[in-house]
């Protein structure tokens, strides 16, 4: 298995903050329609895509949704404030380029500060570069959202792109789908919304589907860069079966499962144990009665950053692990 | 009775998660009083007894207890871990452990010498991740043995102190399981109209996870939360909750105000002791996925006072277990002697 460069690429330039997915729902729709038994859109605007089966039922998410920002004042000069949609820190904010839905762009910028330590995100503007506040007022409001722009880049091994959280999640399950195997299980492919402002989506299509196990796919922080943090996993590693987060215990029995089916099938795997942070089996597992539930997880290294990187071997082994668990 | 269930359940391990390792025990002493068992899909026990009406009473206590997670084996044979549920590093030093890895194995947690930590070094926090295990064993012979997401806890038996005082590790809220079971025996003498439910809930610590599908599971008309509060000693404000004068009753938002008052009036007309304890928006228990589980369950809290709260030496009063349980089962007899909507209705 090749990996798909032009796809990655396309959903990581793919504009669809939290509670704006509509672009990457219908790119996705797009790409898995011909594969699917089921394809709905769920009232929240969950993508679930079904193949049917009178097994298990299981259900895999990965999020759709990126963080970016969401514009708050426009002032009468023709600056822009705004803020935070998902987890974002204004010193990592400032000097980055922004792009909106319509194409347009601005840069991040500071009041002046004597103590740049202090920075917060009231002290942050977004100039969109026009001395126009006609223009300026006339193409941007309150309520409007931007990412990240960042030119997508590959080496040999890895790859720096925005949103790979979680577009490399939604990504595996993709090619996944289209490499379904044969199998009595009843498989829900789940492109969740919402997932960086608190899981909502998955909340939601937890509870509709009622799943007898649940597997998210997302990223990980990793331990491998100069003076970082301090845990194990590793770019380059294998696939990170997640055993613990803020959201997550994973409950022992899918534990068991994930590296059973790593061993059988020669996948290579790490443990991982984040100190921090969540993901949709979080929310998914405490849904009606409660579903045991893991992560499958993609170490990448500047999580939330417009340059986040990531392993392309990493990502052929989350591959491998999920479809060995749909046919389990 | 409460004491010896209380010393054994103490003596296994039930950290968050893992509760079922050792449920077993549970099912042992609650078994003989209830008369069916399920559980919810992430570790919660649910234990019935069924009554004549269809009202259905869910008591709670939570199962697991705070404890630790291996992150990393070090090249030199040391490990590091985390913590899972809320710990202060300063109660893990010099502290006997346990790891539950493919076997279980002995560990320290050390510190450095006096001598070599300067003064302003020593004042600054401890924090969990610059504390390590010793095992003594190598990297290699751990690697057989243990591996990163394995669970451990503090190596202590409990303790009997003067009167009828007791400390152990996990007290909460295995003391909240011993209140649902002086419940049962208090039940089973003066028999019930209320289906009753006890639930020993999973993950309480790292969140309230398991009272959110047991709760769902049972969907209840009521909801009796047994949980620990703080205990009274000589660092703490003057109004908290003593120890060996009955249950805190929390008041506050999350709390249905019509049942707590007929916990008190049902105290004061009994003669059970009670405190108060006021608890004005997070209470941190499972009352918090309980009053907002499906439609709304009506809930009220009750704390067992208990000292020195997460540390390996929690601390409480065997008398207060009694007088809660006592108080429950009188409280769950004049609810089945009333209209329970009409204590309900605002």
């Amino acid at each position: 298995m090749e990996f798909n460069s032009e796809l990655m690429k396309k959903f990581s330039n793919c504009f669809s903050p939290s509670g704006r997915e509509n672009n990457i729902r219908n790119l996705i729709k797009e790409e898995i329609k011909d594969y699917v038994d089921e394809l709905t859109t769920d009232p929240l605007g969950n993508l679930i895509a079904r193949k049917k089966g009178n097994g298990k039922k299981i259900l895999f998410s990965a999020h759709m949704d990126q963080i970016g920002l969401i514009i708050t004042h426009v002032d009468e000069k023709g600056f822009l404030r705004f803020s935070n949609v998902g987890g974002l820190h204004p010193k990592e904010l400032l000097g980055l380029r922004m792009i909106f839905d319509n194409n347009l762009e601005g840069v991040i910028c500071s009041e002046e500060l004597k103590d740049k330590e202090k920075l917060t995100m009231s002290k942050l503007y977004l100039d969109v570069a026009s001395t126009s506040v006609d223009f300026v007022k006339n193409n941007f409001q309150i309520g409007d959202m931007c990412v990240f722009k960042s030119e997508y880049y590959e080496t040999e091994d890895c790859v720096i792109c925005k949103a790979a959280d979680d577009r490399i999640g939604c990504y595996i399950l993709i090619e996944a789908l289209k490499n379904h195997p044969a199998t009595d299980n009843d498989i829900y492919y789940v492109f969740s919304v919402q997932e960086e402002v608190g899981c909502r989506g998955a909340k939601t299509a937890g509870y509709g589907i009622n799943p007898d196990i649940a597997i998210a796919l997302d990223v990980t922080a990793t331990g491998d860069s100069p003076d970082g943090i301090k845990m194990d996993v590793k770019l380059g590693g294998g696939a990170a079966i997640k055993l613990m987060d803020k959201s997550l215990i994973t409950h022992p029995q899918v534990k068991e499962l994930l590296t059973n089916l790593s061993i059988e099938n020669n996948i290579k795997y790490q443990y991982e144990v984040l100190e921090f942070g969540g993901t949709d089996s979080g929310a998914i597992h405490m849904t009606r009665t409660g579903v045991p539930s893991g992560v499958i997880s993609i170490p990448t290294r500047n999580i939330h950053s417009s340059g986040e990187i990531f392993n392309k071997n990493d990502v052929l082994e989350c591959i491998k692990l999920t479809i060995s668990i749909t046919k389990s | 009775m409460i004491k010896n269930f209380l010393f054994e359940v103490c003596s296994n391990h039930y950290v968050s998660g893992y509760e079922h390792t050792n449920g077993n025990i549970l099912k042992k002493y609650f078994q003989p009083y209830t008369d069916s068992f399920e559980e919810d899909n992430i570790g919660s026990y649910i234990f019935k007894s069924t009554g004549t009406n269809s009202t259905k009473i869910m008591l709670a206590a939570h199962s697991d207890e705070i404890g630790l997670m291996i992150t990393s084996i070090l090249d030199n044979g040391f490990l590091r871990f985390t913590s899972v549920g809320g710990i202060n590093a300063a109660s893990l030093v010099a502290q006997d452990i346990i790891i539950y890895g493919k076997e279980s194995i002995f560990g320290v947690i050390g510190i450095k010498p006096p001598h070599l930590t300067p003064e302003e070094e020593r004042e600054k926090p401890l924090k969990t991740k610059d504390l390590f295990i010793d095992t003594g064993l190598s990297k290699k012979e751990l690697e057989k043995k243990v591996s990163i997401g394995d669970i451990a806890v503090i190596k202590r038996q409990p303790l009997a102190l003067q009167n009828s005082i007791i400390s152990s590790r996990q007290l909460d809220d295995k003391a909240g399981i011993a209140v649902m079971l002086v419940v049962a025996h208090e039940l089973k003498k003066i028999s019930h109209n209320s289906n009753i439910y006890y639930a020993a809930t999973a993950q309480e610590e790292t969140g309230c996870r398991g009272s959110a599908t047991a709760s769902y599971k049972i969907n209840p008309d009521i909801g009796i939360v047994l949980d620990v509060g703080f205990g009274l000693t000589p660092d703490m404000p003057p109004e908290t909750a003593s120890l060996g004068k009955g249950p805190a009753v929390a008041i506050g938002g999350r709390f249905n105000p019509k049942l707590t008052k007929k916990f008190i009036e049902v105290c004061k007309q009994y003669n059970y002791e009670f405190q108060y304890e006021a608890s004005p928006s997070s209470s941190g228990t499972d009352t918090e996925s309980l009053q907002i589980n499906r439609e709304g369950i009506p809930c009220i809290l009750l704390s067992i006072p208990l000292r020195y709260m997460h540390t390996s030496v929690e601390t409480i009063d065997l008398k207060d277990i009694e007088t809660t349980g006592k108080a429950i089962a009188r409280f769950i007899n004049e609810i089945d002697n009333s209209d329970l909507e009409e204590i309900l209705c605002f």
